[in-house]
């Protein structure tokens, strides 16, 4: 039992903190933005190539955006309260709409990049830390040096060129095959065959990220007391390296993991790209080009609260891999 | 070869090595001993004598760029080169062994009823069931209070001695015929000391295990052990009976032990006779020459009881805010200083004598009572007055490695002070600090030199030097002597006595350490759970002690039977 009051108190606790959090970013969200010139009648008026100033003024005048700043923040506020994101200028749809139809498969490219970066990168890393100083871990360390060096959108690049373009086993962009009329099972494998190269280019990053991490925390766990305990009872060396090194290496690990998801969402843009994914990336590149705050301001909010939500959980995966948490 | 056929464990001319840069350093050289079966042998020395890297051998638990040469006999096999897989059978299993760090050698991650029944499980291939059993039986075995409820705890749940009892526990799982116990009670208070080696060698008659028993304290052997090695640079100086340790020893370095370290039983006291002093060097041919030396007595003129107190405490309440409710870590604590005495405080770690020492010094908020410095009112004392008083009372701490900042000289470290109180002339700073260097018998070049680049025993004179560059009238020592050797724990003490005849000083003395506290304190106040439950002169209190808890901080200190102390 006590354990589940310890996690019913990391959540009320994390949901408290979370609030003040979110009211500072929203307003700094729109104060920045409000910084940047330009405006989206600005970008359709360029568009459409034949706007007059008074076309553009009466427009400005239906979305609001020729109120003094404070009173855009308040107004903008006040339907945050009554959930709602508000309108796109650009694409004339709710922005609840417009998110929802894009956060699905953001979420399941990063959920897969955050997986396969995970079981990846601790792996490499335990056995790193096993060979520590050893040519096994001389190459595994250049390796995940050049994967944390080389920029995502030239990995993604290279996977089309390899996997795509000379082999010919996955498809080099888009989100599922059309006109195939495919249901069910055989929908969800087309949908994940176009999911594996962008998951791939967006999770070697952090696969270089988490196996040094996973060295290095382990190699200082290595030096503990407990583990010459362990090795005294005659343990053998996986049990002592996975029950007691990396056990309590997860630690660090889990927190450093935590800080860098929301660094997932920045790169999940450049990899949508590239793969031509319909996701929140691309949606938020758009908004960006099209000078649409909104949208933009729907998207931060959202990524911010994504970022607090996964700071819970880890502090939620810390009070079950640390008994000494919320003892105190 | 004459194989002792009655040996348990038989170690022949071990010499490890450490790969370092540029070379290799030896740590064990060419030692020899051997354990008789039920029997408990002692290895005693100082640190870096050898004596742990000589048990961790054993296990081969050594880092990995250690070299090991020579034989290591158990049960007709030799461990030095016994394949890996083998070896693990041992571990654990035919041998265990305890640390010295009860707070960190469990894992804190895993429940104590796992951390024994996986060795357990792994060695005897039972159920998970039966493995659980067993180390509940195990729990009862080493008086572990409420083992059922205990076995699903983690570490951080228990006290020091209860995750030593733990660590034992874990470590007779499998019955082993030898039992390594690497400074088993080191880390501990003295009654809980006293309780684990009762413990192990009750453990040891009822399992008929042999037990190398690693320690730096001599009274720890004359008590438990059957035979002794003395070490010192990796070698054996002397193979005694441990019964004959204070009357047989021969060799001029366990002499210079003995006399280094003190005993309650001993009745001497630093008024009357320094400790004698350890000189190692060695010779052109790097052979190690051993004197011993006996400082000239300080000439102390004795206590005028009726002159006006240093410093005087009344009624000190100091609490802490725990989670709401209020935990009085100084409860109602009066004392006096006079002028020239040493008031030794004696008791055991969360008895309150840290707090205390640091409410007096004002780094702590009284809660209520009174300190008068001198006969002033320092108690709510804040700015200039503050800073002033601070030049007056001095501290010397605990941690010779902490307590001195890495970044500066030492020249550095005892400028700051005299600047900060306001001595301009730069000359004039550095006699005072070429003086007050001389004085800690440090030699001058230490000036311009890093703390990292001293010994234990010389930070503390460094620590020393710190405290009294402004010529304070009085200085409190916290624990200055419980994180060094016995050989320099004797210097240490000898230089605070010879200072106290140079400067005049008043000492309030803190440690755990009965013996130490009556050796160097005129008086001597014993504190629990943040009280005093007696107060005396440094013989009386020994003599004719009147609170049970006294009698059982004696007790423990003697390494008798705490047990029937208390009663």
């Amino acid at each position: 039992m006590s354990g589940l009051s310890r996690i019913l108190r990391t959540l009320r606790r994390s949901t408290l903190q979370a609030i003040p959090t979110a009211i500072c970013i929203i307003v700094l969200n729109f104060i920045l933005l409000q910084m940047a010139p330009g405006d989206a009648v600005d970008v359709l008026a360029a568009e459409s190539g034949a706007a007059t100033l008074e076309g553009m003024a009466a427009m400005r005048e239906r979305f609001g955006l020729n109120a003094p700043v404070i009173e855009q923040l308040s107004a903008y506020l006040n339907r945050l309260l009554h959930l709602d994101l508000g309108t796109s200028a650009r694409f004339g749809v709710p922005i609840a709409e417009l998110i929802a139809q894009r956060l699905p498969r953001t979420l399941l490219l990063m959920a897969l990049a955050l997986g396969m970066a995970a079981i990846i990168g601790v792996a490499l890393g335990a056995v790193m830390s096993s060979f520590a100083g050893r040519l096994s871990d001389r190459v595994l360390s250049i390796l995940s040096l050049l994967f944390y060096s080389i920029p995502n959108f030239w990995i993604g690049l290279m996977l089309i060129v390899l996997f795509s373009v000379k082999l010919g086993w996955l498809p080099s962009g888009g989100s599922g095959s059309i006109g195939m009329g495919l249901t069910g099972w055989a929908a969800l494998v087309d949908q994940a065959r176009y999911l594996v190269l962008p998951a791939a280019s967006l999770a070697l990053y952090y696969v270089a990220i988490y196996a040094r991490l996973t060295r290095a925390a382990m190699l200082e766990v290595r030096a503990q007391d407990y583990v010459r305990t362990a090795q005294a009872k005659g343990l053998p060396p996986l049990v002592v390296n996975v029950h007691h090194i990396l056990r309590n290496a997860l630690i660090p690990i889990t927190t450093m993991a935590g800080m860098h998801v929301g660094a997932m969402l920045g790169g999940a843009v450049v990899v949508e790209t590239v793969f031509s994914l319909p996701g929140l990336g691309r949606l938020a590149f758009e908004a960006v080009l099209g000078r649409d705050i909104q949208v933009l301001l729907g998207i931060l909010l959202l990524s911010s609260f994504f970022v607090i939500v996964m700071n819970a959980l880890v502090d939620l995966l810390h009070t079950f891999l640390d008994p000494k948490i919320g003892v105190h | 070869m004459d194989v002792n056929p009655t040996a348990i464990l038989d170690v022949r001319n071990l010499t490890v090595s450490f790969k370092v840069q540029g070379g290799h350093a030896t740590a064990v050289n060419r030692l020899s001993f051997s354990i008789p079966a039920g029997r408990t042998m002692a290895l005693v020395g100082e640190s870096g004598c050898g004596k742990s890297t000589t048990a961790l051998s054993v296990l081969r638990l050594l880092p990995r760029n250690a070299n090991l040469k020579g034989q290591i006999l158990f049960g007709g096999q030799n461990l030095a080169t016994l394949p890996l897989n083998a070896l693990r059978k041992v571990r654990g299993h035919e041998i265990g062994m305890i640390f010295q760090e009860p707070m960190t050698s469990l894992n804190p991650v895993h429940r104590i009823g796992r951390q024994i029944a996986e060795a357990i499980l792994y060695h005897e291939k039972t159920t998970a069931e039966a493995a659980r059993a067993r180390a509940l039986e195990l729990l009862r075995l080493v008086h572990l209070p409420d083992p059922e409820r205990r076995l699903d705890v983690y570490p951080h749940q228990l006290s020091g001695g209860q995750r030593q009892r733990v660590m034992i526990a874990m470590a007779i799982a499998g019955n082993p015929k030898l039992l390594i116990a690497d400074e088993p009670t080191t880390a501990l208070d003295a009654t809980v000391q006293a309780q684990i080696l009762e413990l192990i060698d009750e453990l040891r008659r009822k399992l008929g295990m042999a037990i190398l028993m690693i320690t730096h304290d001599l009274g720890v052997v004359s008590r438990w052990a059957d035979e002794v090695v003395v070490m010192h640079h990796g070698e054996n100086l002397e193979h005694l009976k441990a019964a004959d340790l204070f009357t047989e020893g021969r060799h001029p370095y366990t002499r210079g032990l003995i006399g280094a370290s003190i005993r309650v039983s001993q009745d001497i006291h630093y008024r009357t006779r320094p400790l004698s002093e350890i000189r190692v060097s060695r010779d052109a041919e790097g052979n190690y020459e051993y004197a011993l030396e006996l400082p000239t007595r300080p000439k102390l003129p004795p206590i005028d009881s009726l002159a006006p107190p240093v410093l005087e405490v009344r009624n000190l309440v100091t609490s802490y805010d725990l989670a709401g409710t209020e935990l009085r870590a100084v409860d109602d604590v009066s004392l006096i200083i006079r002028q020239g005495e040493t008031l030794g405080l004696v008791g055991e770690s969360g008895c309150g004598k840290s707090t205390l020492s640091k409410t007096i010094m004002r780094l702590v908020p009284a809660t209520s009572g009174q300190l008068l410095f001198m006969g002033r009112d320092i108690t709510r004392l804040e700015g200039r007055g503050l800073q002033s008083l601070r030049a007056n009372m001095q501290m010397i701490f605990q941690d010779p490695f902490g307590s001195l900042n890495p970044r500066h000289t030492v020249g550095g470290i005892l400028d700051i002070p005299l600047r900060l109180h306001g001595i301009a002339d730069k000359a004039e700073r550095r006699n005072r600090i070429a003086e007050v260097i001389e004085k800690v018998g440090l030699p001058a070049h230490s000036v311009l030199r890093y703390p990292h680049e001293f010994s234990g025993g010389q930070r503390q004179r460094i620590g020393i030097a710190r405290a009294l560059i402004l010529r304070p009238s009085l200085v409190i020592c916290d624990e200055p002597v419980s994180a060094l050797d016995v050989s320099v724990q004797s210097q240490i003490l000898n230089l605070l006595a010879q200072l106290k005849e140079q400067f005049q000083l008043s000492y309030l003395f803190i440690s755990h350490d009965l013996a130490v506290v009556q050796y160097i304190s005129d008086r001597v106040m014993v504190m629990q759970s943040g009280r005093f439950v007696e107060e005396g002169s440094y013989r009386d209190i020994l003599r004719n002690p009147r609170h049970s808890y006294t009698r059982t901080l004696i007790a423990a200190a003697e390494g008798g039977r705490v047990a029937e102390a208390a009663a």
